[in-house]
């Protein structure tokens, strides 16, 4: 008997040092953050602050996203993923050192801060993969795990790199339910409709937390789901959409998205007009019954001056 | 990685052999004739004897190749990460040594100062995509397996999927052990992609001996098979080329 062990894990204890077998850079493990199929990432301190320190014996893996993450730090102003700090080796494992993003899960924000939230982190989040497909890469493993709300004004970030993929490659890394191959509605090929597909899969499993789907069951069920629910379902034809493949880029179905929304505020302003228009009938027949008054008073005065002449 | 082809053997097993030649001698043959040999266990609620866990580290240790345990349900992502983890390693394994011939000794990517990796495993990752690959994919089908192989078909059909998405050629074949009366039985031949094998499972009859040796020679046979059958259809061409 034996139980199932992680093949060639890594585990590093707090407060171990960690010092760079090239750049002799020092940081102290403090905790683990997170498990991935290449290696752990640790909070880290060092002299000049926080860090994540990601670490593994798949060398190869961990060089391919230094690459990747270099490609995104290559960007003008805001990184797409955590800014890169450096790549080095220690005790025969190599690591790199990238940005600590504080904040908090999509689900957790979400059930926080309500579901008015979710289209806002919808829209900033269709903004950074139309930059980073813009650079002709797509995100490729897009799930809540690889998402993340930092403050002080709520923004999404894009955390581990892994899944990024030239567009026209095959996807280098998935998660069989954001997956549309999985869902038998497209490839694994790398092309901008692959992140949004994968984009709505996320915000339909974050406003629905409880719903387990069966794959046998296909799209269908969760469109079912989505006409369903008291907020996303005026958005479900835009999810429909982003599920079937129709949106070529992130700029479309942002576009459409927010269109919903200004097609909502104009709504909002025809009813207050009605609201105005009902105001004014009120006023004007405040108006006639003060007109009716005045002229029977007048008529009334009229008569007794008659009569006293 | 002769004329730009990666070869794999996946086994996808759940235990111990008990008949035939010791297949971690036949893994370390494959790997001397080229090809990488990957060894999947597979157990579900019960659990693998250590004999067996240690048995297909041995394999895949001799093959070259990666040794994964996993439940059923993770099989699907295990596949494609050994298969893909494996290709990798048989690139990086070349490169190692072309670079190890332009600066002698025993220089190899870790040698090489952490800036300057960047770009080896930039052409690495574009080798892996633009290769041929060859997988002939072993399956266990001995009784303990029977209720595992509409998860091992999902994720074979799930392996194609994704390699189908690569730039490169795949060919694929799938062999079951044990066979009828012999070692294996051949399931599929070469194809470039794997979308059906319901009706194949089903025409199995899972028996109790589990000859993982001679089956492994088998898929080993798979590939040579291959490549006399294309040198065949080459010199055919050349002749039809030469009678005209």
């Amino acid at each position: 008997m034996m139980h199932i062990t992680k093949n060639r894990a890594v585990n590093i204890k707090p407060r171990t040092l960690i010092t760079g077998k090239w750049n002799q850079n020092r940081y102290q493990v403090i905790k683990q953050l997170g498990y991935g199929s290449i290696g752990a990432v640790y909070l880290v301190q060092a002299s000049s602050g926080l860090y994540a320190l990601k670490i593994g014996f798949d060398k190869m893996g961990i060089i391919s996203e230094v690459n990747t993450l270099r490609q995104l730090s290559s960007v003008q102003g805001q990184s797409l993923g955590p800014f890169f700090v450096e790549m080095d080796d220690w005790n025969g494992l190599t690591f790199y050192v990238m940005e600590y993003i504080h904040g908090q899960s999509v689900a957790s924000f979400i059930k926080n801060k309500g579901n008015e939230w979710i289209v806002v982190l919808m829209l900033q989040l269709l903004t950074e993969l139309e930059k980073l497909h813009q650079k002709g890469y797509i995100f490729g493993d897009l799930k809540p795990d690889n998402l993340i709300v930092a403050g002080p004004s709520p923004r999404i970030r894009l955390l581990d790199v892994g899944g990024v993929t030239k567009i026209g490659r095959s996807v280098k890394e998935f998660t069989s339910f954001y997956d549309r191959a999985y869902w038998g509605v497209g490839s694994r090929k790398a092309e901008p409709s692959y992140d949004l597909f994968s984009l709505a899969m996320v915000f339909f499993h974050v406003a629905h937390p409880n719903v387990s789907l069966k794959k046998e069951d296909g799209i269908r069920q969760i469109e079912k789901k989505l006409s369903a629910h008291p907020y996303l379902k005026r958005y479900r034809s835009i999810f429909n959409r982003a599920f079937r493949g129709e949106y070529s880029n992130a700029k479309m179905m942002r576009e459409a998205l927010l269109s919903v929304d200004g097609g909502m505020r104009s709504e909002q302003r025809s009813m207050s007009r009605r609201e105005k228009k009902k105001a004014k009938k009120k006023k004007r027949k405040k108006m006639a019954r003060f007109a009716f008054l005045m002229t029977f008073l007048f008529l009334a005065i009229l008569l007794y001056l008659q009569f006293k002449g | 990685m002769s004329q730009g082809t990666i070869r794999q053997i996946l086994l996808i097993t759940d235990g111990c052999s008990n008949v035939g030649e010791d297949p971690s001698a036949i893994a370390a043959l494959a790997k001397e004739q080229g090809i990488t040999v990957n060894v999947i266990g597979v157990v579900e609620n019960d659990q693998i004897g250590a004999q067996g866990i240690a048995e297909i580290e041995a394999i895949a240790q001799a093959g070259g190749g990666f040794s994964r345990i996993v439940y059923a349900k993770d099989l699907s992502k295990t596949v494609q990460m050994v298969t893909r983890q494996a290709m990798t390693q048989t690139i990086y394994g070349v490169v190692n040594r072309e670079l190890t011939q332009i600066f002698g000794e025993e220089k190899e990517i870790d040698d090489l100062p952490p800036d300057k990796r960047g770009e080896v495993i930039e052409v690495v990752d574009e080798l892996g995509e633009t290769l041929t690959l060859e997988v002939c994919i072993l399956v266990d089908t001995s009784a303990s397996m029977k209720h595992k192989l509409p998860t091992v078909k999902e994720s074979l059909v799930d392996l194609s999927l994704s390699m189908q998405a690569r730039v490169g050629d795949n060919a694929f074949s799938v062999l079951a052990f044990p066979g009828k009366r012999r070692d294996s039985e051949k399931l599929l031949d070469w194809t470039p992609k794997i979308d059906d094998l319901t009706s194949i499972f089903h025409k199995l009859t899972p028996g109790g001996v589990t000859p993982t040796g001679p089956a492994l020679r088998d898929a080993m046979n798979m590939f040579s098979k291959r490549r006399s059958k294309r040198r065949w259809l080459r010199d055919d061409a050349y002749n039809e080329e030469s009678s005209s």
